[in-house]
């Protein structure tokens, strides 16, 4: 859990902290010169990372309590993927980062978040409908 | 046990972020410093890709057979049952199909 907590409080460091802007200045030199892209690239790739590694790590250790062999299977197909998502998404942001012209490397490099937004989803969707609702 | 209510609040949190961080990259308003952490957790991760992806809960285990497996020490045969169990079969209702005629077609008049 204490991964879990160190990414809501860096979500909303980010959400609150709004007070810089992305674009780069002289006083405040921005490590991505203003590209929102590629900050949107790593981020996705760092909190995609988080997420999956999160989902996997509560499939395992919950694995009794869960007792469903979907959700294993839906865990064991991140397990069994995730490190080439990611790889491909690694490359096509650098190919992004050398040629950042709007164009087939930006579309590609959208194309590869995608797959891992759509894992994301899955984990997600597995991870709130076998956690039990209690009323408040 | 799972800490059910932080769970949920996890995942609904995780939920509401996401959008939020869109929006705030999208708005093109990030804190430098928070860009600074991002680009150095990024190259971290690059850095560690594989020793992450080797960590036990990315290791693929088999599926747990649906039976429970006896692993005690006992290697003799078992002996068939003395009687099979009684299966009762219920015949299915009747079902009635009630033919219902047709309609019949309007008469139609004789071209003049």
């Amino acid at each position: 859990m204490k991964t879990n907590q160190s990414f809501i409080l860096f979500a909303l460091l980010l959400v609150a902290g709004c007070a810089t802007r992305l674009e780069n200045t002289p006083e405040r030199p921005s490590p991505y010169n203003g590209d929102k892209v590629l900050f949107r690239a790593d981020q996705t790739i760092l909190t995609s990372y988080k997420l999956l590694n999160d989902f996997v790590t509560w499939e395992k250790n919950f694995r009794p309590l869960i007792n469903d062999v979907k959700v294993k299977h839906a865990a064991d197909r991140v397990r069994l993927h995730a490190k080439d998502w990611i790889a491909s998404v690694i490359r096509c942001r650098d190919a992004y980062r050398l040629n950042p012209q709007e164009g087939v490397n930006q579309d590609k490099l959208y194309a590869a978040l995608n797959v891992i937004d759509q894992a994301l989803v899955e984990a997600l969707n597995y991870m709130a409908a076998f956690t039990k609702k209690e009323p408040i | 046990m799972i800490p059910i209510p932080l769970l949920i609040g996890i995942v609904d949190l995780i939920k509401w972020a996401i959008p939020e961080i869109e929006k705030a990259v999208q708005s093109g308003e990030i804190p430098i410093e928070q860009q600074q952490a991002v680009k150095t957790a990024y190259a971290d991760l690059v850095d560690h890709l594989d020793t992450k992806f080797a960590e036990p809960q990315w290791q693929i285990d088999p599926d747990e057979p649906s039976a429970p497996v006896n692993l005690g020490t006992d290697t003799s045969t078992p002996s068939a049952p003395e009687e099979l169990p009684t299966v009762i079969v219920q015949a299915p209702p009747e079902v009635k199909v009630e033919v219902v005629p047709a309609p019949e077609a309007p008469e139609i008049p004789p071209i003049s």
